[in-house]
């Protein structure tokens, strides 16, 4: 049977000793500050309730209901939130570094510049959360049996620090990550599909079959990532760093490419076909069977590329600078 | 035939230009204002009598105004600085450029100045159209460009973004001047923090619209390094210390602030009284640290790790700004992130001493808590750690961040 309680009588039985107030009724109620470490608040309704700065830490507040309620600057540490629910819920600035919040839903949440370091968000609902500033790092976001995603939709992530974060199979669609630090992330199957990623670090990301189709790119880093399989259609990557990245069979069809570096990229079985690669620069790039039908290569540097089999057929190559590159036909270019 | 030498046509011509100028002052409904602000521009006199006004010709004025500033920047700047000196600056700002308007047959070059890109306006607006203050932008820049404060939504959605920052450009020639006339408005409005901020990010929007006036490069600088060299080599052309340069207003109050306290701890050490009289920015050898991302990752993950963040947050923006308080604040943090304030922390304290002292001043001005001296130790040690990351990797040693453990001698403070 649910119970309802005042703040003042919560906080004086816990004082006394008492820990358990599983399935309570507090909506609305004023907690803000309050100690209440490893509180037992499973299927509490706290709705709206203030607990701006309230120490919660290794509290357990599974299937809560903490829709709207205002979390900032609490201490959540180690905090046990599956299926909680923090729709449109305050966490700025709020630490819940190891907690644990799988399958809790956090759509709309503000967790700007929040600690979230070694949480476990599989299968969270993030969708229109604001992470800006957020601090992931170490954080279990990955697929869970190709079913159990955790979904960032439309998220707010600029400059989310997500170092070696696994966010396999996430669905990152239309999220904003602008300036945000992936590098030796895991984004394996990912759907990044008109993702803002300007500036991004993907520095020795693994991105294998990911889905990039029409995100923006520019400005962004990917020295050293792997991209094989990964779909990159109509993708905005003009000034993109893709020196040593590995791309085979990807599909960049219609991408902007131009002034991108792929400097010792592999590419073998790409398809470039139609993408404007104008001065880009592909010096010892492999290119080994690379479709590039109708691709603009004008005063694009191949010095040294590899095109052999490479499909060439309407490519314009005018001003490209072709020295010691490979042809189709296996002749070197003098 | 009567032949004419060059210089005696110029100077005709010249005259000729004057004496249209002085007529075409004269008839403008404003030609008190304009009188009354080129007098002030000229001998730095006030004159507000009418009959001593009346007294003034006009051609005199400009008479004097173009041996004083005989180039179309000059009295571009020295017309809108005059007229952010006066009380009544907002308003003045507009008859400046109205004013300028005027005179610019009297300046040949005007004509030739470079036009800017309409695109390059285009893409501001365009920025500012997807953020969710536009229509506070677009107040702040009604009010810029035509001192009028909007509040009809209907009006405010109608107007275009492109003709404002257009008009502001005009009214701000250089970034100095967008920054005070910005400032000076700011101050006017009754959320004057909440605005502040929002002039520094509309400023930072704007930045492409001012590249550095004194490199004489057409080049727009695109990043921060090579902004930063710029302005040091333009420096030692100078034959001076690299002046303080600030891209924000944000940047300019929380050096100020840095400024006060350390000018307030040399007075007297106490805490309260601090001095009103004007200090001047450009004697300050502070200027704007820049970090590398990685640095700001790395910086940003030792604090969130070891202190609350939004207890960092509120002590950041306490030592920036003022006193936090919830109600009046609360939303205006969440527009900031903790990335922004330590950038602007670093740019205003170089020296962790100098730091330490202002983080314990603030934080008796907030209410107690012990995560406050928490998030102080933090970010102090933060930063301390950091310079020695930067020092062990070879050649990666941010002259800035060594500036901050090895203090540089302030000529201002012998």
């Amino acid at each position: 049977m649910d119970e309802a309680i005042k703040a003042a009588e919560l906080l004086k039985q816990y004082r006394a000793g008492k820990t358990n107030f599983s399935r309570v009724r507090l909506a609305l109620a004023d907690l803000a500050e309050a100690d209440l470490i490893g509180i037992d608040f499973s299927q509490a309704d706290l709705q709206r309730t203030v607990l701006r700065f309230a120490y919660l830490s290794r509290a357990k507040l599974n299937k809560a209901n903490l829709t709207a309620s205002k979390l900032s600057g609490a201490n959540l540490t180690q905090a046990e939130l599956t299926g909680a629910i923090l729709k449109d819920a305050d966490l700025h600035g709020a630490t819940l570094k190891g907690a644990d919040l799988r399958s809790a839903d956090l759509s709309l949440a503000n967790l700007l510049d929040a600690n979230l370091q070694e949480a476990d968000l599989r299968n969270a609902q993030l969708a229109g959360a604001n992470l800006t500033g957020a601090c992931l790092r170490g954080a279990n976001l990955r697929q869970e049996n190709h079913r159990y995603t955790v979904n960032l939709r439309g998220a707010i992530l600029r400059k989310t620090d997500l170092r070696g974060t696994n966010l396999t199979g996430a669905d990152l669609s239309r999220a904003d990550l602008r300036g945000a630090d992936l590098s030796e992330a895991t984004l394996r199957g990912a759907d990044l599909s008109n993702a803002d990623l300007s500036e991004v670090n993907l520095h020795n990301a693994s991105l294998t079959e990911a889905n990039l189709a029409r995100s923006i790119l520019r400005g962004a880093s990917l020295v050293n990532a792997r991209l094989e399989r990964s779909i990159l259609i109509e993708a905005d990557m003009a000034s993109v760093n893709l020196q040593d990245a590995l791309l085979a069979d990807a599909k960049l069809t219609n991408a902007h490419l131009a002034k991108a570096n792929f400097t010792a990229a592999r590419l073998p079985r790409a398809d470039l076909s139609r993408t404007n690669l104008w001065q880009a620069v592909l010096h010892e790039a492999q290119l080994v069977d690379a479709y590039l039908a109708r691709a603009n290569l004008m005063q694009a540097n191949l010095t040294n590329a590899n095109l052999t089999r490479a499909e060439l057929s309407s490519t314009n190559l005018q001003g490209a600078i072709l020295q010691g590159a490979t042809m189709p036909d296996g002749s070197t270019h003098p | 035939m009567i032949s004419v030498s060059p210089v005696a046509e110029a100077n005709s011509f010249a005259s000729r230009a004057a004496s249209d100028v002085s007529q075409a002052l004269a008839q403008d409904p404003k030609a008190a204002r304009f009188k009354k602000l080129l007098l002030y521009a000229c001998t730095g006199l006030w004159e507000s009598d009418a009959a001593q006004l009346e007294a003034v010709q006009f051609c005199d004025l400009l008479h004097t105004l173009r041996s004083q500033a005989p180039t179309w920047r000059e009295v571009q700047n020295c017309l809108v600085e005059t007229a952010h000196r006066l009380n009544k600056s907002a308003e003045y700002t507009l008859i400046a450029h109205t004013l300028l308007g005027l005179l610019q047959p009297l300046y040949p070059e005007a004509m030739l100045a470079p036009e800017i890109d309409p695109r390059i306006y285009q893409s501001i607006a365009q920025g500012l159209a997807s953020d969710p203050d536009l229509l506070r932008f677009k107040k702040l820049l009604i009010l810029a460009c035509t001192n009028q404060w909007e509040s009809d939504r209907e009006k405010l959605e109608q107007t275009s973004l492109l003709s404002l920052l257009q008009t502001l450009h005009s009214l701000a020639p250089s970034k100095t001047v967008l920054c005070s006339l910005l400032e000076n408005l700011v101050k006017t409005l009754s959320k004057v923090a909440e605005y502040r901020l929002l002039a520094d990010r509309l400023i930072e929007a704007c930045q492409i619209l001012y590249p550095d006036a004194e490199t004489a490069s057409a080049e727009v600088i695109t990043t921060a390094e090579a902004a930063q060299d710029i302005c040091e080599e333009t420096a030692a052309i100078n034959g001076r210390s690299p002046a303080t340069k600030f891209s924000t207003i944000a940047e300019a109050t929380a050096a100020l602030s840095a400024l006060l306290n350390e000018q307030n701890k040399r007075s007297n050490g106490s805490m309260g009284a601090i001095e009103t009289q004007p200090i001047s920015l450009a004697s300050s050898d502070l200027k704007p640290t820049r970090l590398q991302p990685e640095e700001r990752f790395r910086l940003r993950q030792a604090i969130v790790q070891a202190s609350n963040p939004l207890r960092t947050k509120i002590l950041l923006f306490s030592l920036l700004h003022e006193p936090f308080q919830l109600q009046q604040h609360e939303a205006i943090l969440k527009d900031h992130d903790l990335d922004d304030l330590l950038q602007m922390t670093l740019q205003a304290y170089r020296q962790v001493t100098h730091l330490k002292t202002a983080l314990s001043r603030v934080i008796q001005q907030l209410p107690y808590s012990p995560d406050y001296l928490q998030s102080s130790n933090t970010v102090l040690q933060a930063i301390e750690q950091l310079v020695l990351d930067s020092f062990a990797i070879p050649g990666h040693q941010t002259k800035e961040l060594a500036e901050v453990i090895h203090p540089i001698p302030r000529s201002t403070y012998g």
